[in-house]
């Protein structure tokens, strides 16, 4: 098999942490070999992908990059769709989208139509070329990206966690597109914690451990928790005061398009109840109406005994929207955890007390005069939820919490989100992208499907 | 309630992707050619300085209005401004000639100004934001003009992100709701709770997208050629 | 022959994509933001506010020495294009000259966005800049000159002061994006 890509003893270092980040890393690609590296969050993967790519700092890089002989196998190209396929989409219709790596090539625009079509083709996207991009549903995004830099006809193709972006449907047309392009000579990596839909395309797993060290083999996420963390009382809620009622409603979107319709449930104190639906079916609007964000069409909310009012609601309901680390704003994760509870009335001589126990629950208090925008992403995480924790609100929203993490930090937090409802009967309601995955957590489950939501 | 606010700049952002898929109820025009009538006749409203070429530039602009069919226009918004405009001007028209004379003229100069602007409000309602995006193409730098479109284009979501960092800090008890601020001690919240956090998540927003040009081989080359579809 | 122009000159003054991409960012709420305040309180010179802000910001978060400009020439653009120009084209001007006003202002003073003090100076100065954007285009229509004065001075004045506020929001802001290392 020809070689396409060398890595020889190569070394990277952030300019702003001055730590390695990928150290003496040595790896070769060849055609038509898919390959599949495994890591914690935080480990490398990505910026291992960067650097296939050609994109880290010069200054940073040590070792040798080495493609192919540009006799042999010419221009050398690699493409690389990266997490969150929104920030990666730059136009606004079908065709544009594609074209738009032609677009830099200074491909003449005469032969761009023919190279746009066989790319879209290839990845079995049936759409019109002036098929708006925001209509697509996830998937049908994801594919697009892959068209986008297919288009280009790179050798070595790179996918950053697309099973953390993609449903099981999404995913099926990914593997087809991937074994079709492993059958005609491309190289493809994915850097994916959790493998298992592409099991059967990889020939090779390299593992990153947490100083930046690769080596063969695949690594292994920690299991979700066991049912002995957190007791199912299944119908012992019926006697709990139910803290969020829902009568009719209904919420109608942009263009008057309605979300969902009709809904009718109540939660209970101290239950965990995770809200499901795939991308765009209205979850975080749900979170947003019942939080008293977002007026409804239609319909009754009554959380805590009133209307949803966020000025009355602030002592008793804490949110966590998605990627809660953008919350953090203080300059220690004290200051950040004191913020709250100074605004919500919290006496001076009990915020210091109230810090320390919440960052000892959450298992960080070694942090707690640390920078919260030099920690790690799970750290960070980490923090956020402690931030809303803090003030110990009787309800918390949280949206998407376990995005992002591996399955070590997923434990992590589910530990800490069950401890609070153990300890103190704090409700959960939190969402999820994934309905076939429920966390041992959950008690109850809504799932929202055709704009209808209903208990599971 | 601020969250309606949100959503109320939402829409009108994401407007330019609905308003592709709404027919022209007026002329087709090529978006230069409205460019340029709107440019023109933006111009030929300094240039009235009498009644009867300001009365043509009127009837210019009404003809233009009929044949184009601007959807969507807030005739209460623009009468407001126009009349909260002409009110100063006729004023200081009337302190300055101490007689009604100055009326006439403030009238005059107060409509000559409207007139200066009506025109690309105009363009802007009858052009959808795809359309508007390839007109800059055309008459800026090409590294500008992706620049404009991309971060047009991304602008709903930065403001998704800045939704949820507001009503995330709410609930942590910022005072930031509106009653909030109307007391001027409590922007300092406003600021270090939100306008901070935002300001972070556009530069990382930012970054994401630049990284994304890049993989697709952004600036390898000085110029850009342009996909002539759509 | 224009587009080649510029691009040459583009390339001699080359911003990094990412910095070009916030400075658009800031451009575009510049011209937004006011949309979603609704802030038509009828208080001449109040959208200043905002359009300060944000440029200073521009100027003050990136390393590039024409920030405030680049950003002003792109909220001109976007507001003309969005429709949201009172002046019609002349909106770039004035947004143009505000923006040249506050790189010159931070080019001549380097500690500028650590001193409230300096920054409601060069917020004042920028602001300021709206008396003779109004009195020029006010005499392009042919407003009698007296008038022409007396109303960009009412039009200045409110705008001196919005301007000095968002100017002085900006130091809070630098410092804070300082502390946390994303800019140097």
């Amino acid at each position: 098999m020809d070689v396409l890509l060398q890595l020889k003893n190569f070394s990277y270092t952030y300019s702003e942490t001055k730590a390695a980040v990928l150290q003496g890393i040595n790896l070769e690609i060849e055609a038509g070999r898919c390959y599949c590296l495994t890591g914690p969050t935080g480990s490398g993967k990505t910026t291992l992908a960067l650097a296939m790519k050609g994109l880290l700092e010069k200054d940073g890089c040590s070792g040798e990059v080495v493609g192919p002989d540009p006799s042999d196998h010419g221009d050398f190209r690699v493409g690389l769709v990266l997490q969150n396929p929104e920030t990666q989409l730059l136009a606004t219709s079908v065709g544009a989208e594609v074209a738009f790596g032609l677009e830099n090539l200074c491909v003449e625009p005469g032969r761009m139509l023919a190279r746009v079509e066989a790319a879209l083709s290839l990845v079995d996207l049936r759409k019109p070329l002036d098929y708006p991009v925001a209509r697509l549903s996830m998937g049908q995004k994801y594919r697009l990206l892959i068209a986008a830099l297919l288009v280009m006809e790179p050798q070595l193709l790179i996918l950053d966690e697309p099973a953390a972006q993609l449903d099981p449907e999404g995913l099926a047309a990914v593997h087809d597109i991937l074994s079709d392009l492993k059958g005609r000579g491309v190289a493809v990596v994915l850097c994916e914690h959790h493998p298992g839909p592409f099991l059967d395309l990889v020939d090779r797993f390299w593992q990153l451990d947490g100083s930046g060290r690769l080596s063969a083999g695949r690594w292994r996420a920690s299991l979700m928790p066991s049912d002995s963390t957190v007791s199912k009382t299944a119908g012992g809620y019926s006697v709990a005061p139910v803290l969020l009622g829902v009568r009719d409603l209904a919420f109608t979107g942009h263009g008057d398009v309605p979300v969902w319709e009709e809904v009718c449930f109540d939660i209970r104190r101290g239950q965990r109840v995770v809200v499901t639906g795939l991308n765009g079916t209205g979850k975080t609007t749900l979170l947003r109406v019942l939080a008293g964000f977002l007026k409804p069409s239609r319909g009754r909310v009554r959380i805590f005994d009133a209307e949803p009012d966020p000025r009355l609601l602030r002592r008793r309901l804490g949110c966590l929207f998605q990627n809660p680390q953008k919350q953090i704003f203080e300059n220690t994760v004290r200051e950040e955890l004191a913020f709250p509870l100074k605004r919500l009335g919290w006496s001076s001589r009990e915020i210091p007390s109230r810090i320390e126990d919440t960052l000892r629950l959450c298992g960080i208090e070694h942090l707690v005069d640390d920078s919260p925008h030099k920690l790690s992403y799970g750290q960070k995480h980490l923090v956020a939820i402690a931030s809303v924790l803090a003030p110990a609100p009787e309800m918390l929203f949280l949206d998407d919490p376990f995005a992002g993490l591996d399955g070590a930090r997923q434990q992590d937090v589910m530990e800490i989100l069950a401890s609070w409802n153990r300890e103190r009967e704090m409700t959960l309601v939190w969402t999820s992208h994934d309905p076939g995955e429920i966390p041992s957590l959950a008690d109850g489950h809504l799932h929202i499907e055709g704009g209808c939501i209903g208990w599971r | 309630m601020a969250g309606d606010r949100f959503s109320r700049l939402h829409t009108t952002l994401a407007r330019g992707s609905h308003h592709d898929n709404r027919p022209d109820k007026g002329i087709p025009l090529p978006v230069g050619v409205k460019m340029l009538l709107a440019l023109t006749l933006s111009c030929l409203a300094f240039l009235a300085r009498t009644e009867t070429f300001l009365g043509m530039v009127t009837a210019a602009n009404l003809l233009v209005f009929v044949l184009l069919r601007p959807q969507g226009v807030s005739w209460w918004r623009q009468g407001r401004l126009f009349v909260f405009q002409t009110t100063v001007i006729v004023v200081l028209y009337i302190l300055r000639f101490g007689s009604l004379a100055g009326v006439r003229d403030g009238l005059l100069i107060s409509w000559q100004l409207f007139l200066a602007f009506w025109p690309t409000m105009v363009f802007a309602k009858t052009t959808s934001q795809a359309k508007i995006v390839r007109a800059m193409n055309r008459i800026m730098p090409s590294r500008m003009s992706f620049v404009m479109a991309t971060c047009l284009k991304f602008a709903p979501h930065l403001l998704e992100e800045v939704r949820d960092i507001y009503e995330g800090q709410v609930l942590r008890g910022a005072r930031i709701l509106p009653k909030d601020l109307a007391r001027p001690w409590n922007w300092p919240d406003l600021v270090h709770c939100v306008v901070v956090p935002a300001v972070v998540q556009g530069m990382a927003l930012a970054g994401n997208i630049a990284l994304a040009a890049r993989v697709r081989d952004f600036g390898l080359h000085s110029r850009r050629t342009c996909w002539p579809g759509d | 022959m224009m587009t080649r122009l510029s691009a040459r000159f583009c390339e001699k003054f080359r911003l990094p994509l990412k910095d070009a991409l916030f400075l658009g960012f800031c451009a575009v709420f510049a011209v937004l933001t006011r949309v979603a305040l609704r802030l038509h309180l009828h208080i001449s010179g109040h959208a200043m506010i905002i359009k300060v802000f944000f440029l200073m910001l521009a100027r003050g978060s990136t390393p590039c020495l024409y920030g405030a400009s680049f950003t002003a020439l792109l909220a001109g653009t976007a507001a003309m294009f969005l429709g949201f120009a009172k002046a019609g084209p002349l909106i770039i001007v004035k947004y143009l000259v505000t923006g040249i006003v506050i790189d010159a202002g931070a080019f001549l003073l380097p500690m500028l966005f650590r001193s409230y003090v300096l920054c409601a100076l060069v917020a004042g100065a920028a602001s300021s800049t709206k008396f003779f954007t109004a009195y020029g285009i006010n005499a392009l229509v042919g407003m009698d000159p007296v008038v022409n004065l007396q109303r960009s001075l009412l039009e200045a004045a409110g705008a001196v002061v919005f301007g000095v506020a968002g100017g002085l929001m900006v130091p809070m802001v630098v410092r804070r994006l300082k502390a946390y290392d994303v800019i140097k």
